[in-house]
Parts: C-alpha cells; sequence; structure tokens
C-alpha cells in the first residue's frame, strides 16, 4: 500500500540544529535534519493529539543553507556572571523540503504555517515558515543512502518504509518521556544505507 | 651447513617466498640459457633446473629447494631438452621430498600472488623485459640481477642455509624490488618482491590443506584444492569518538596500536595494510574477519569494505582484486544498547557518560591532598573555585577550572583521556593558526587509474599482449608495490614538515594525519609547495589522471577550532587536492595544475591579493569583473590563475591565503 506525504517548502533566515555541546564551548550544528525535532517542532502547530512523522532535507541553491558561527556569552543567572563564552554554528538563508507522512494528525496542518525549531529560539532562531507544494506517494522502497536521522523505532521505520538497513551509521537521539526527563534512543544517521521511500534518501533515491 | 630454520614449525616457515628466487638470476649472461638453432631463447631456467649436477652444491636437507622444484610437468610445446630437465626436477623432488606437499601449497599460492594471468611466452612475445617498469613513475628499473657464477654459488649456499625471509631481504632485496615478477614486455609492472612476500603469506594461510589433498601430480593436487573456500576482507576500522581536546585525539594512536595488534597477530592473513585500511584472506566460510570482535571490543568501528566468500578455484582465476570488485561495504559497530539513559558520553555519544571529566581524574590524583580530592569527588565542578582548595593545590587547580568545564564521559572515553600521552605541542598552541594535514589514499580509486596506466603501457610495448589484453586486472602484487611507495612518501612528508617546519611547530596524530603550527597563514602555501615537490617525486604519472587515488586536505583554522569539525571536513571531503581556511573559504586545485598554481602565486603582486579580498568581501560579483580588468596588471595576473581550473570560491580562497 502506498504512503502518502505532503510535501512543504520550507524556508528559514536561521537555523541552529544545534548537536550536544563540545568540549564546554563549541556547539556544531548538525548537516542534516533529525525527524524527532521535526516532529516535536510540528506537533505544537497540529491540534492533534497523535504523532507527526516527518523528515526534511537542504535544497541546494546559490547563496543558501550557509553555515555561520555565533559567538554567544551566557549568564549564569544564580552567580550573576558571565561563563565562559560558547559559540554556536547555525544555518543562514534555509532553504529546504519538507515531508509529512499524510495522517490525521498531518491533515490537521495548514497550507501555510509558521513554527519554530532548534536550538537558540528565545534569541529568535529557528522561525521556519512552511508551504505546501503537492502530495507525493510512495509505494515502492528503494536503496539508497538516508538524508536524514530517524529513531530506530519500529513505528518510525514503517512511516518511511525503512525495509532493509543494508549498511548502518548509528548514533544517538534524545527522545522525551516527560516535560522534564527523556532517554536517549538508537537511531540511524545520516548515510546509512538502507532500503526506503525515496523521501528519506539522498537525492530522492536517484 | 647449518639449516638456521630448522626449529621453525613447518607451518610458520618461510618458504614459498623462495618459489622465483632464481629470478633475480642472470641465467643468459652465465650462459645457462641457451638459443636454438633458428635463434629462438630457451625459457629461462629460473626454476634452477640447470643446476642440479651435484657440481652446483644444491643441498635438499634445506625445505626451500622444494619451492623451487615444485614444477615438474613440461608445458605443451616445450624443447624435448627442457622436457627431461623437468623430468629430472620432478624425479629429484619425490626422492628428497617424498610425501611432502609443500610444493603443491607453494604453486597455490604462487597462483594467488601472481600479479598477472600467466600467459605462456610465445602468446605474448617480444623480448624479455627483466627490470620493472613502475606505472607510477613511468620509471624503469636497472637490471641488477647476478650475473656472475660466484653469485649464483653464492644464492645457492644462502638457500641451503634455509634462511627466514627477512634474511634473504637484507641481502637481496634491491634486486628483488628492481626484477619484475614477470618478464613479458608489457607485463614487467609488478615487482618479483611483492610477489615473493604475498606468496609466502598465502602459502601459510593454505599450509592447513597440505594434510588432506593429493599429492601424485598437480592436477590431482589442485582439482582437490579450488574447492576449498576462502573468505576475503578489505576492512576500515574507524571510531565514533569526535574528539574536540587535545587530550581526545589519543583515540587515533589507540586505533594505530589495536591495528598493529591485528596485523601482528594475523600476520599472514594480511596481505595489505595501510593507513587504517586492511586487505585479508582467511581458509575458511568467515561472515566477519576474525579480528573483528577484537577491535569491535576495544570499541572502534568496522567498515567492511568488500568481503567475498569464494572458492581457491575462483579466486585463482579471477585475482584477489577482481573478486573484491563491487561489493557493497557494511558497518559494524562495538555492542550498542537500544537506548541510553543521561548523561550520555559527549565524546562518542554511544554510551552512558558516567564518569565526570575532570572531576573524577582529578579526584583519584595522589599528588593533590586528601582534603581537594574528597571536595572533587562530592562538589559539582561548576560551582568550585580556587579558594576551596587546600592551598598547596591552588595553582594547580587554579589552571584546571580556566581550562576545563565538566564533561560526562563513557568509561572508554574516559580512559582514553585519562592515559593520553601528551601532545606537548599541540596543547601548547593557544593562539594563532594551525593546519590539519591529512594525506589519504583511496584504493577502488586507484585500481581503476592503474589499470589506465597498464593499458597504456602494454599498448607502448606494441607485443600481441597488447592486442589481446588491453584491460589488464590490477591484482595484488602491484597494489602492495604502489603501497610501500605511498607509505614512503608518507615517511618523507612529515620529515620534510619537521625540517620546514621545526620539530616543535608540527603534532604527528596518525601516520597519514599531521598538525602544524603556522607563524603566518600563508605558510599554508608552503604545505601545498611540499605535498607537490613530493607527488612529483614518489607519483609523476598520477599527476595528469582524471581521478585522484592520492588526495591532500588541508584545513587552516584557529588554534582552539575544535578538531572534530576540521576532521569531518579532512573525512568527506573528496577533491584531489583542498585547502579549507576557516571563516574564508575553500579552495579546490586540480592535481595537474598545483605546481603552475602555486608558481603563479609567489609571483603575484600581494597588494594584487589584498585588493581582490577586500572587493570580494563587498561583492563576489564586482570581483569577478575586475579580475576582467587587463588594465589592472596585479589582478591581471590573478586571472590567469583561473584557467588553471579553479573556481572563483577557490582564487579567493588561495588569495586569502597568500596575502594574510
Amino acid at each position: 500500500m502506498a504512503s502518502v506525504f505532503l510535501r512543504y517548502a520550507l524556508r528559514a533566515d536561521t537555523l541552529c540544529l544545534g548537536e550536544r555541546t563540545r568540549g564546554g564551548t563549541f556547539r556544531p550544528c548538525s548537516r542534516v535534519f533529525r525527524s524527532t525535532t521535526l516532529a516535536a517542532a510540528l506537533k505544537e502547530v497540529s491540534r492533534s493529539s497523535g504523532p507527526v512523522y516527518a523528515v526534511a532535507r537542504f535544497v541546494p541553491s546559490p547563496g543558501a543553507n550557509r553555515l555561520e558561527i555565533l559567538t554567544l556569552s551566557p549568564r549564569h543567572r544564580a552567580a550573576r556572571a558571565s561563563v565562559v563564552p560558547l559559540r554556536v554554528e547555525f544555518f543562514t538563508n534555509v532553504k529546504a523540503e519538507m515531508f509529512i507522512l499524510k495522517s490525521e494528525s498531518a491533515d490537521e496542518l495548514p497550507k501555510s504555517f509558521n513554527f519554530a525549531m532548534g536550538a537558540l529560539r528565545s534569541k529568535g532562531f529557528g522561525r521556519c515558515e512552511a508551504n505546501f507544494v503537492e502530495e507525493v506517494s510512495c509505494s515502492v522502497p528503494v536503496k539508497g543512502r538516508l538524508c536524514v536521522r530517524i529513531p530506530e523505532l519500529a513505528d518510525m521505520t514503517q512511516a518511511f518504509g525503512i525495509r532493509n538497513i543494508l549498511s548502518p551509521v548509528y548514533g544517538y537521539l534524545f527522545a522525551p518521556t516527560g516535560l522534564s526527563t527523556g532517554k536517549y534512543v538508537r537511531a540511524l544517521f545520516e548515510n546509512s544505507e538502507v532500503v526506503a521511500y525515496r523521501v528519506v534518501l539522498q537525492n530522492g533515491g536517484k | 651447513m647449518s639449516i638456521s630454520q630448522g626449529k621453525v614449525n613447518e607451518e610458520k616457515q618461510d618458504l614459498a617466498e623462495f618459489h622465483d628466487i632464481g629470478k633475480i638470476v642472470n641465467w643468459r649472461v652465465l650462459g645457462l640459457q641457451r638459443q636454438d638453432k633458428q635463434g629462438e631463447w630457451e625459457p629461462e631456467p629460473h626454476d634452477f633446473e640447470k643446476c642440479v649436477s651435484d657440481d652446483w652444491g644444491i643441498d635438499f636437507q634445506s625445505p626451500i629447494w622444494e619451492a623451487i622444484f615444485r614444477k615438474g610437468e613440461a608445458s605443451r610445446g616445450e624443447p624435448r631438452q627442457m622436457v627431461a630437465l623437468r623430468k629430472q626436477i620432478a624425479a629429484l623432488r619425490s626422492r628428497h621430498f617424498p610425501n611432502s606437499a609443500r610444493w603443491v601449497i607453494t604453486s597455490l599460492a604462487d597462483g594467488l600472488a601472481a600479479s598477472l594471468r600467466r600467459l605462456p611466452e610465445r602468446e605474448v612475445g617480444g623480448e624479455s623485459k627483466y627490470a620493472r617498469y613502475c606505472l607510477w613513475t613511468g620509471k624503469t628499473e636497472q637490471d641488477m640481477r647476478l650475473a656472475k657464477v660466484d653469485q649464483l654459488r653464492e644464492l645457492i649456499a644462502h638457500l641451503n642455509g634455509n634462511p627466514a625471509w627477512k634474511e634473504t631481504e637484507r641481502r637481496y632485496l634491491d634486486v628483488l624490488r628492481a626484477r619484475a615478477e614477470c618478464a613479458r614486455p608489457g607485463l614487467n609492472v609488478s615487482s618479483l618482491h611483492a610477489h615473493a612476500a604475498l606468496a609466502g603469506k598465502i602459502y601459510r594461510i593454505l599450509f592447513p590443506l597440505s594434510s588432506s589433498i593429493q599429492k601424485r601430480s598437480w592436477c590431482a593436487a589442485s582439482s582437490d584444492a579450488f574447492r576449498t573456500r576462502l573468505s576475503l576482507f578489505h576492512v576500515s576500522v574507524g571510531f565514533p569518538q569526535e574528539p574536540f581536546r587535545s587530550r581526545d585525539l589519543a583515540v587515533f594512536r589507540a586505533r594505530r596500536e589495536a591495528l598493529e595488534d591485528v596485523i601482528a597477530k594475523f600476520s599472514d592473513n594480511v596481505l595489505v595494510s595501510y593507513a587504517n585500511n586492511l586487505v585479508a584472506l582467511f581458509l575458511g566460510d568467515y561472515k566477519s574477519p576474525p579480528f573483528a570482535d577484537a577491535l569491535l571490543e576495544k570499541g572502534f568501528t568496522l567498515e567492511v569494505v568488500k568481503s567475498r566468500k569464494v572458492t581457491l578455484g575462483d579466486l585463482d582465476s579471477a585475482g584477489i582484486d577482481d573478486a573484491l570488485r563491487d561489493i557493497p561495504s557494511t558497518m559494524s559497530y562495538p555492542e550498542l544498547p537500544d537506548s541510553i539513559d543521561p548523561p550520555i558520553c559527549e565524546n562518542c555519544q554511544m554510551a552512558s557518560g558516567w564518569n565526570r571529566w575532570p572531576t573524577d581524574y582529578l579526584a583519584d590524583r595522589s599528588d593533590l591532598s586528601v582534603a581537594t580530592r574528597q571536595r572533587l569527588a562530592v562538589e559539582p565542578w561548576g560551582t568550585l573555585s580556587v579558594i576551596d582548595f587546600d592551598e598547596g593545590d591552588r595553582e594547580k587547580m587554579g589552571e584546571w577550572l580556566e581550562a576545563w568545564s565538566e564533561e560526562f564521559l563513557c568509561d572508554r572515553c574516559f580512559a582514553l583521556r585519562r592515559n593520553a600521552p601528551a601532545l606537548k605541542n599541540l596543547a601548547r598552541w593557544d593562539d594563532g593558526r594551525i593546519a590539519w594535514m591529512r594525506i589519504k589514499l583511496n584504493l577502488s580509486t586507484l585500481e581503476g587509474v592503474l589499470r589506465g596506466l597498464h593499458a597504456a603501457y602494454i599498448k607502448s610495448q606494441a607485443t600481441r599482449v597488447g592486442l589481446s589484453l588491453k584491460d589488464m586486472p590490477v591484482r595484488l602484487p602491484l597494489l602492495a608495490d604502489f603501497i610501500e611507495d605511498y607509505k614512503s612518501m608518507l615517511e618523507k612528508w612529515a620529515s620534510r614538515l619537521r625540517n620546514a617546519f621545526g620539530a616543535d611547530e608540527i603534532e604527528k596524530i596518525d601516520e597519514d594525519l599531521i598538525c602544524v603550527k603556522l607563524s603566518e597563514s600563508n605558510r599554508a602555501l608552503q604545505l601545498l609547495g611540499i605535498y607537490h615537490k613530493l607527488l612529483m617525486e614518489h607519483f609523476p604519472r598520477l599527476v595528469d589522471q582524471d581521478l585522484a587515488p592520492i588526495s591532500v586536505g588541508i584545513v587552516v583554522a584557529p588554534a582552539k577550532y575544535p578538531f572534530s569539525v576540521g576532521w569531518k571536513l579532512l573525512e568527506g571531503e573528496e577533491a584531489p587536492i583542498f585547502v579549507e581556511v576557516v571563516g574564508s573559504g575553500r579552495a579546490r586545485i586540480p592535481p595537474s595544475r598545483l605546481g603552475d598554481l602555486l608558481d603563479l602565486v609567489r609571483r603575484a603582486d600581494r597588494r594584487a591579493y589584498h585588493r581582490l579580498r577586500e572587493i570580494a568581501r563587498t561583492s563576489k560579483a564586482l570581483a569577478e569583473l575586475v579580475l576582467q580588468d587587463r588594465d589592472d596588471r596585479g589582478l591581471s595576473s590573478l586571472s590567469r590563475i583561473l584557467p588553471l581550473g579553479l573556481d572563483f570560491e577557490s582564487l579567493v580562497t588561495i588569495a586569502n591565503l597568500a596575502e594574510s
């Protein structure tokens, strides 16, 4: 049976898909989208309580998706002092395409909407604009390399048609289990060789 | 005569290495290879078939002679005299080595280690070429074969002593390297040394077959053996860590040590190794290489780039390299749980990070007072200040508090950081710029390039083989020769960087990765100059190839720039030559134009670089336009760089580097 994905054009002035801070002072930016980040952000837009399955990939375009570094000096509120400066990597002029699995929850999403995603949202980063483009039908999984990070959970792999994991690249993604709790779940990272729907593959599996 | 290897286990013995040792003799000059009435030369008697009389003093106590006298069956159409000689050899072997199968195993190993499909002399034609032609330098070695009777007698005496291969290499290395394994014109491209060393390894891998195979004739023996299953792997060993601290770079050393352990333990199975890659052969059916668990247990990842289970017969006809062609890669990881409760290790992000760095490390150090250590054990790192500690510890603790924020690490990453040898130079580079430089080899690309170079060489020889074998497969001895030269280039590279920049200004992280402190950013161009010179010395014929099996990456960054970000660039970039100047841009340079580029950059006007850089800062389009200004001699000289295959971003990056 074919799965249908809603394709949206995704735009943002700045986007920080922050990896965990390294060495205490540098926070690199992930070069690909995480399905967990997208799902969490879209849940806030969708009024449904059901899960949202979404992936996105950057669209190559001159001058778009350029990486820059911001130096921040966060304050330690208790000590009322600046802590060691933090350098944060982020994307500017983001152009991407987002695919949301058509479902009850996804149907709640409007044709055009704004939402916030990623790190440094309180500083104005990650304000995204999504505009519906078309419905994309996927029926036959094809072989290719992942262009996103997806938790290796049954509902996730099923949603994106991941049938065979030929050569995995593993990592862990944070999955919230409550308002202030969570755990890291094993996930398939970019460049994993899989048989899956083309929406999650580099170059659309071509 | 002493038999020096007498006590070595038979299965571990150096034996097949010697099977072609007679090829280092110039039999024609010694008058032992003759012409018939039509002027045709008889086949070279390099199996010592002309030395069987007592006068030459061959001592059959030495088992090496069984490997040399392995043939006993005449080839079709051989002169009657030769047929008689071969029968004599077979009889000698039966008499001196009854019931032994070492000659069979040697012949099997010889076939698998051959650089080329065997071709009868008359099928190839042309005058034999005994010196090796090097495909990547375009030079032919000197013919260094032994050309005196005394030298031949010395060689026989040496072999009579059942020497170890290492001892033989010490004595005859130059001639072994200079002599081609196959002397057919056009096919004289790999060294006898590589072929012999590989045959020795494969002999020991196959040795367990000796008890089960028929020994009466080669036909019976080989039909048995050819059904044997073998497993072949090309693996690349990686690590999940993303090193940020100089201490974390210890993972490179840990990987090198783990690889050296594998190479020592599986010294015969590992046929070829370079950087973090191993090509290994095992007797039997294996899903993964037998050394995989040892590497995974140490926390390394294993990419099986290619693997194949195959019969010996198939491998004999296809060749080891062809057997590994077009196989998809798979990744193996250390055991990974489905989920991990926080905190996760901040370094590898693959395990729980229950160890606090540097708190737990310092709390364990005996050079700190008990009170200091107790405080470290209970107080969160972020709340500590120097005055919390005993006076005697304050200076030391002050340094730690200034340099580190608390990080959570798994046991493995904590141990790596705790036991890390000091990278003294790197640790003291706090300011200014450094360059990370890495030279990489891509084996798959190399195979394609060598195939093309070989086809061109065969064509240039205008022999019959040129007509019938336009596309000769590249086999393992040729790759082994190449890798030996590649390793030698890496050694020279490290030594030249040391000479050019000073021992205090470089840090060798791995055999293919070096960090250099740059007193000025434009010295990165000197790194390119050193690389270019090495490339021209060792691999000049590769420079003009469309694909580059050897590539170099240089990342110029502030000293405090996180290593793992630069490392990802060095790992991921596929351009043959690239320079990333953090905060400035990236240059990709075609190898064929590197020399011209460096020359132009040296001669160009520094003010022109400055102007171009400043204009490009405002508008790249404007900068592209002003480059066309023929009235401006400075900029016009820079514009000559563009036709060298660089894009505009590359030019501006080079200009930035040269001007800075």
